[in-house]
C-alpha cells in the first residue's frame, strides 16, 4: 500500500464512521438505522481488543526491567505476578464464569477493591494539607471563591444546618443559581468547542489520535 | 522561630494525623448530628416513589472501587427502594470494576443474586457493557444483541423479564450511579435525548456541581455524594431500611470543619505576613 | 467469620496500611502495593473484556454459526499492530473506526443535551410557587440567565473586551468564582467521604478484624522512626 494510502485511509474511515452515526441520529430510516445498530455492535466488539495494548505495553516494560535487574525490579515482578495471576484465575481457573467465579471475586474484593479505594482516599489528606498551605485569598475573586467553598462545605454537612437552619437553603441557592449559571455557561462553551474539535477530527485536520507519525 | 514562622512551616504529617483523628473519633464514638434534607435528594426520592409495580428500571453502575465508599450506600438504598416499589430491576454497568458491586448489592439487599428464586423474573444483572458512549448507543438500539448473556453467563433469552425489553424505549426509568466518564453526559446524549427517558443519578460529590445544570429538565433527581446517600437512607426509613451513614456523616461534618479551620489559619498567617511586611 | 474471610480482611487491611505508609515518607512497602494494584487493574480489564468477547462474539460464532462476527474480531486483532514498527499504520484502522464512531455519537448527542436543552432551560418558564432557593423561582431564573450570558461573554476573545462587553465579562467572572468555590466545597466533601469509607473498614470494631493491624502498623512506624533517629544520631 502506498504511503499516501496508508496516511489517508484511517482519515477516510474516521470520516465515514462519524458521518454514518451522525446521520443515524437525525434520519429515521428503518434499514439505515438497523445498519447503524449493527455497526455499533461490531465496533463495540472490535474496540474491546484495545485492552491488549495496555497489557502488552505493561508486560514489555516490566519484563525488560526484570531481565535487566534495574532498580525496583522486585516491584516489576510483583506487578507481573499480580497481572498474570489474576488473569489466569479469571480466564483459566474461572470455569467459564470469569469475574463471577468465587476465587476471582475473593481476590477482587480483598485486594483490588481495597487498593483502589485506598489510593484515591489519599486525596483527602492532600486536600487538607493544600487547604492549610496553598489556599490563599490573594484577590477579591479568590476571597469570593473561598467564601463560597466554606459556605457549601459547612452547609452540606449535617453540622451546618444544625448550627444555623438557614445554611441549608443558602447552600441550595448557591448551587441552584450562581453554580448553575457559571457551569451552564461553561457547558455551552464546551459543547461548541467539542463540536469544532469533532469537525476537525472528522475532516482529518486533527490527527493526534492516530499516534506518532500521523 | 516566630509564631508566624511556625504557623507557616507546620509539618504536613501533623496535618495528616489531625485529619486521621478527626475522622476516626466520630466513627468510634458517634456524635449523632441530625441529618438535614437537600431538595436534590427529595427530588430523587420522589421520582422513585412514582414507580409502579412491574415498571422496568435500569440501574447502571458507572463507578469503580475508588468512589465505592460514596456510592455503594446509594446503590444499596436504590435497590432497596426499587424492591419496595415492586419495580423490575435491570442492573448493568459501563465501568468494568463497578459491575461486581451490582451483584454485591443484590446479595446484601435481596438476599441472593443469581440463586434468588426471582432472579430473571424481578431483577437481572446484565454485567459490563464496554466502550462507554458507543456501548450506550448500541445498548439503547438493541439491548438483546448488545448484552447476549448476563453477568453469570445465562443467555438473555432465558431471562423471562428480558423478553419484552428490546431497546431503551422499553424502560420506565434510568438510574446512573456515576463518578466520571462514561457517566451522566453520555447517558443524557444517548438515552435521555433519544428516548425521552426519565433519568436520575447518584453522583460522587465531585461531579455534582457540573451535573446541576441538567436539573430538572434532563435529570429529575440527584443524590450528591455520601451526604445525599445519608439523606436518602433517612427517607427510606419508612420502608424499614436501616441506614448506616449517621456516624460517617458526623465524621464528614468534623472533617469539613477542620478543612475550614485550616483555610482560615492559613489565610490569617498569610494576612499577618502581608500586612506585617506592609508596615 | 470464616478463616478465608479473616485472611482476606487482614490482607486488605495490610495493603491499606502499606499505601497509607506513604504519608510518613515514600517507602518500598508503598511501591510494592502500588505496583500490585496496577497489575490487578489491567488484569481485571482483560478478564472482563474476554468475558464480553466470549458472550457477544465467540459464542454466537462457535455455537450458532453466526460467521459475520469474524469481521469485528479481525478488525480488533489489528490493534496488535501497535507493537510493530514496520506495520504500525495498520493499527490506525481500528483506532480510526472507534474514534470516528465515538466522535460522531458525541457530536450528534451533545447539540441537544449540552446546547439547545441548556439554552431552553435558561430561558424557560419560572414557577412563582417554587422555594426561594430554587432555580425556577422568578428572580433566581433571571439571575441564572444573567450569569450564563456573563460567563459566555467572559470567553469571547475575538474582540477586545471593553465597554458593555467588559462589564458582562466581569459578571461572568464573579459568577464562575462562586461556581468554582462550590465545586471546591463538593470536592472536599467527596475526598473526605472516600477517606471515611476506608476508616470505617479499618476501625470496624468489634465485628471486623482489620483493626488488629492498626497497633501493629503503629509499632512498625515507631520502630522505623527510632531506627532513623539512631542512624541520624550516629552520623552526627
Amino acid at each position: 500500500m502506498s504511503v499516501a494510502m496508508r496516511r489517508n485511509l484511517p482519515l477516510v474511515i474516521t470520516f465515514i464512521a462519524g458521518m454514518l452515526v451522525i446521520g443515524d441520529y437525525y434520519f429515521k430510516v428503518p434499514d439505515y438505522n438497523k445498519l447503524i445498530a449493527d455497526w455499533l455492535k461490531f465496533v463495540n466488539v472490535a474496540a474491546t481488543f484495545a485492552v491488549v495494548i495496555g497489557m502488552g505495553t505493561l508486560t514489555r516494560i516490566h519484563v525488560r526491567r526484570l531481565s535487566q535487574h534495574k532498580q525496583g525490579w522486585h516491584n516489576s515482578l510483583a506487578l507481573l505476578i499480580a497481572l498474570y495471576g489474576l488473569l489466569i484465575t479469571g480466564l483459566v481457573l474461572g470455569e467459564g464464569r470469569f469475574t463471577e467465579h468465587p476465587t476471582y471475586a475473593y481476590w477482587f474484593n480483598n485486594l483490588y477493591v481495597p487498593l483502589d479505594s485506598t489510593i484515591f482516599s489519599m486525596l483527602a489528606f492532600y486536600i487538607a494539607s493544600a487547604a492549610y498551605r496553598a489556599f490563599r485569598a490573594r484577590s477579591a475573586e479568590a476571597t469570593v471563591l473561598l467564601i463560597s467553598a466554606v459556605v457549601v462545605m459547612i452547609g452540606r454537612a449535617p453540622i451546618g444546618p444544625a448550627l444555623w437552619s438557614d445554611l441549608g437553603p443558602i447552600t441550595s441557592w448557591i448551587m441552584a443559581v450562581p453554580n448553575t449559571a457559571g457551569i451552564r455557561g461553561i457547558t455551552i462553551g464546551v459543547a461548541l468547542g467539542v463540536l469544532s474539535m469533532g469537525v476537525r477530527v472528522l475532516l482529518g485536520r486533527e490527527r493526534g489520535y492516530l499516534g506518532p507519525g500521523a | 522561630m516566630s509564631f508566624l514562622g511556625k504557623l507557616e512551616r507546620v509539618d504536613p504529617r501533623a496535618i495528616y494525623l489531625l485529619l486521621f483523628l478527626v475522622i476516626s473519633i466520630p466513627l468510634i464514638r458517634p456524635i449523632g448530628l441530625p441529618i438535614s434534607m437537600s431538595p436534590m435528594t427529595i427530588s430523587y426520592y420522589d421520582v422513585v416513589e412514582k414507580i409502579k409495580p412491574g415498571d422496568v428500571v435500569v440501574i447502571s453502575m458507572d463507578y469503580g472501587p475508588a468512589s465505592m465508599p460514596e456510592q455503594y450506600p446509594a446503590t444499596k438504598a436504590t435497590v432497596a427502594h426499587m424492591a419496595a416499589k415492586g419495580a423490575k430491576i435491570v442492573g448493568l454497568g459501563f465501568w468494568a470494576d463497578g459491575v461486581p458491586f451490582m451483584d454485591r448489592a443484590f446479595k446484601e439487599i435481596l438476599g441472593a443474586s443469581k440463586d434468588h428464586p426471582k432472579y430473571g423474573i424481578d431483577f437481572v444483572n446484565l454485567g459490563w457493557v464496554p466502550n462507554g458512549e458507543v456501548g450506550m448507543a448500541a445498548l439503547g438500539k438493541d439491548v438483546q444483541a448488545t448484552c447476549t448473556k448476563d453477568y453469570y453467563g445465562t443467555p438473555i433469552g432465558a431471562l423471562p423479564m428480558m423478553k419484552d425489553i428490546k431497546s431503551g424505549k422499553d424502560f420506565k426509568l434510568l438510574i446512573t450511579i456515576a463518578s466520571g466518564t462514561p457517566g451522566v453526559p453520555e447517558w443524557l446524549r444517548q438515552w435521555q435525548a433519544q428516548f425521552g427517558l426519565t433519568t436520575i443519578t447518584a453522583l460522587t460529590a465531585v461531579s455534582a456541581p457540573g451535573v446541576r445544570v441538567y436539573f430538572p429538565a434532563q435529570i429529575a433527581g440527584i443524590i450528591e455524594g455520601l451526604a445525599g446517600a445519608a439523606e436518602y437512607e433517612v427517607l427510606l426509613a419508612r420502608y424499614g431500611y436501616k441506614g448506616t451513614l449517621a456516624p460517617p456523616m458526623d465524621a464528614q461534618s468534623l472533617s469539613h470543619l477542620l478543612v475550614i479551620i485550616f483555610i482560615v489559619l492559613g489565610n490569617v498567617g498569610f494576612a499577618l505576613k502581608k500586612y506585617g511586611k506592609g508596615k | 467469620m470464616t478463616i478465608p474471610e479473616i485472611l482476606g480482611t487482614l490482607m486488605a487491611a495490610a495493603f491499606t496500611l502499606m499505601i497509607y505508609s506513604f504519608f510518613y515518607k515514600e517507602n518500598k512497602a508503598y511501591r510494592l502495593a502500588e505496583h500490585i494494584f496496577i497489575g490487578l487493574a489491567v488484569a481485571h480489564g482483560a478478564v472482563i473484556s474476554s468475558k464480553y468477547m466470549w458472550d457477544t462474539a465467540l459464542t454466537p460464532l462457535l455455537m450458532k454459526g453466526e460467521t459475520y462476527w469474524i469481521l469485528p474480531m479481525l478488525v480488533g486483532l489489528l490493534f496488535f499492530f501497535f507493537f510493530s514498527k514496520k506495520y504500525f499504520w495498520v493499527y490506525r484502522i481500528p483506532i480510526s473506526t472507534v474514534v470516528g464512531t465515538g466522535i460522531g455519537l458525541g457530536m450528534a448527542g451533545l447539540m441537544r443535551s449540552q446546547f439547545t436543552d441548556q439554552i431552553r432551560q435558561t430561558i424557560g418558564l419560572t414557577d412563582p410557587k417554587a422555594a426561594w432557593y430554587s432555580g425556577s423561582y422568578p428572580i433566581n431564573a433571571v439571575l441564572i440567565a444573567i450569569g450564563v450570558i456573563g460567563t459566555l461573554f467572559f470567553f469571547i476573545f475575538t474582540t477586545e473586551q471593553k465597554g458593555p462587553l467588559l462589564y458582562a465579562s466581569h459578571i461572568g467572572r464573579w459568577t464562575m468564582m462562586v461556581a468554582f468555590g462550590a465545586a471546591f466545597g463538593f470536592t472536599v466533601m467527596a475526598r473526605m467521604s472516600l477517606l471515611i469509607g476506608r476508616m470505617q473498614f479499618l476501625l470496624d470494631y468489634p465485628t471486623g478484624v482489620a483493626w488488629y493491624l492498626i497497633p501493629v502498623a503503629m509499632l512498625i512506624l515507631a520502630a522505623v522512626v527510632l531506627m532513623e533517629r539512631s542512624k541520624a544520631a550516629k552520623k552526627a
